[in-house]
């Protein structure tokens, strides 16, 4: 009977239960990675916030967090000494162990293999940079530049919301200074980013996930789950966030004007953007070259209007497959001992000052083309340069139709919606080029 | 690059002063925006006169075109809608009917279209920018 609860007692501890409840332990923050998770699959599937990939990415964060699950176990290649006994059978042919037997420098070695976690082996298209370009690839076969290309000087409003981003990072280097000033409140925390840590969260700011998700897997790979999550669910506040900010910087007169029917774009003129752009930017930057390069060629695809089956392909089966690896393995990097940080803070805080600056270059940049162009464009149509493609352009439409119901502006902020989303990985790429 | 070599040092955190932290993170502020910019000027530059090109190119002669079928006038309907175009219309309203009720069309009249987008268009922008 004493060796049953002996059995008991040891299937016990060595359950996830018990080292969940076990808080002298850590189990307890486990539990409050778990409710995170749960609050962000409520998010993502009764408010819809992203549901595609905060849905997945909350999930993984569920998984990682069951302890003793080893889903994100790293595979393990260990090198053991053969015992006398063992080495005398090895001499003799017989082999006490499955592993295969290594020899160096005189000593013999059993090859101790692991096997690491599911998600641990899926993170590696996160950790070698394949998934996001594979979805900016997909990205590329919906996205039309048409209006981009009808009205060129979209770019530049795309080019001004970028100015969260590095607006961001300058703020995140400079707030380790106030860690002597917060010390006598809140006692030694760290609260200091370094460069490549800094340029991860301030990428935030180009409200583009898988750039956000490339980026910091090359740099900071430890804040990925905390970035994911603050980008992914600022990019589905983008109708909260913008408005107030649109509506301060502008006036009514601006929000009112109505703009110039565009331009009809050739299919030639369609075709040949992605080849040119490709061109410029990856010979100008080129470490922005897979971003770049997938988004282009997916583009082209979409374009060509001849190779319809891979076009179709790319935006449906294999954007869908790409999201569910990219999202689950993202969130499964969110474990409690990464997340639970007094930085988790801060990086949500600095990407919403990240969102909004953008929106504000954008609307301001916005502004003077208004000038310049004496009252031919809206400034409303800048905050879209924060590429959260087509929120942010929606977003545009129906402040503007707020001062003006007969004003429709979503097609012209298509335009610097999507010329953000080469905007932001331009930025991706320069800071890479500079930390990477 | 030169700044690589004094970022890496700063990277290493060895006594970063204030004056290093504002000074390497401005620097890569103004970098990071004038290369934005000048990549995306380049490309505004570029497909500007890209258009320019695309719409002075004189167009090509049309080849003589088959004479297209034109409707006779006794088989387009009043106000120049034909008959094909207003049996979908009464197949569309009869699939819209509610149970135990049958609609007769006795007129169709072409929309009026307002503002600068043909009446079509702007039921596809209504219906993208309807409130979220």
């Amino acid at each position: 009977m004493g060796a049953f609860w002996d059995s008991l007692l040891k299937l016990w501890n060595e359950s996830g239960l018990a080292r969940l409840l076990n808080f002298s332990g850590g189990g307890w923050k486990n539990l409050i990675m778990i409710a995170v998770a749960l609050v962000l699959i409520y998010l993502a599937v009764k408010k819809q916030y992203e549901p595609l990939l905060l849905l997945p990415i909350a999930f993984g964060m569920l998984l990682v967090n069951l302890p003793l699950s080893g889903i994100m176990d790293p595979q393990q290649n260990m090198l053991v000494p053969l015992t006398a006994e063992e080495l005398e059978h090895f001499q003799q042919g017989i082999f006490d162990q499955v592993y295969p037997v290594l020899e160096q420098g005189g000593q013999y070695y059993w090859q101790h293999f692991e096997t690491g976690g599911l998600m641990w082996y899926l993170y590696q298209g996160v950790k070698f940079g394949i998934y996001p370009p594979l979805i900016f690839l997909g990205i590329g076969c919906m996205t039309d530049f048409g209006p981009l290309l009808s009205n060129p000087k979209s770019f530049l409003l795309g080019a001004a919301a970028q100015l969260g981003i590095f607006f961001t990072f300058f703020g995140a280097r400079a707030l380790g200074l106030l860690e002597p000033v917060l010390a006598p409140v809140f006692g030694q925390i760290d609260i200091t980013f370094d460069l490549k840590e800094a340029a991860s969260i301030a990428i935030i700011g180009g409200a583009d996930g898988p750039t956000a998700i490339y980026l910091t897997s090359k740099l900071a790979p430890h804040l990925l789950g905390a970035i994911a999550v603050a980008a992914y669910s600022y990019m589905a506040l983008v109708p909260v966030i913008q408005p107030p900010i649109m509506k301060l910087l502008t006036t009514r007169k601006e929000r009112a004007v109505v703009m110039q029917q565009l331009r009809p774009v050739s299919k030639t003129e369609r075709i040949l953007f992605p080849i040119l752009v490709t061109l410029i930017c990856v010979l100008l930057l080129p470490s922005a070259a897979p971003l770049i390069g997938m988004l282009m060629l997916g583009n082209l695809f979409r374009e060509s209007g001849v190779v319809e089956r891979i076009n179709k392909t790319a935006q449906n089966e294999l954007m869908n497959i790409v999201t569910i690896f990219l999202g689950v393995t993202v969130g499964a990097t969110a474990n409690a001992y990464v997340f639970l940080q007094p930085k988790t803070v801060l990086i949500i805080v600095l990407g919403l000052i990240a969102f909004s600056v953008g929106t504000a270059g954008g609307v301001l940049l916005g502004k003077l083309m208004y000038l310049v162009t004496g009252g031919k464009v809206n400034p409303l149509i800048g905050s879209a340069g924060v590429s959260a493609v087509p929120m942010a352009a929606r977003v545009s439409q129906k402040v503007g139709q707020q001062e003006n119901p007969q004003n429709f502006l979503l097609m012209h902020a298509m335009g610097p919606n999507v010329a953000g989303v080469l905007g932001s990985a331009v930025a991706a790429g320069v800071l890479l080029a500079l930390f990477g | 690059m030169i700044w690589q070599g004094v970022y890496t040092a700063a990277q290493n955190g060895a006594g970063e002063t204030a004056s290093d932290i504002f000074s390497g993170a401005g620097l890569t502020t103004l970098i990071g925006m004038a290369v934005v910019f000048s990549v995306l000027l380049l490309l505004t530059l570029v497909f500007k006169l890209f258009g320019l090109l695309m719409h002075r190119a004189p167009k090509p002669a049309a080849a003589p075109a088959a004479p297209a079928a034109v409707p006779s006038p006794a088989a387009a309907g009043p106000h120049g809608v034909s008959p094909e175009i207003a049996a979908v219309i009464a197949g569309a309203v009869a699939a819209m009917e509610p149970e135990g009720v049958h609609y007769q069309v006795r007129r169709v009249v072409p929309a009026a279209s307002s503002g600068q987008h043909p009446t079509w268009a702007q039921a596809g922008l209504l219906e993208q920018t309807r409130p979220f």
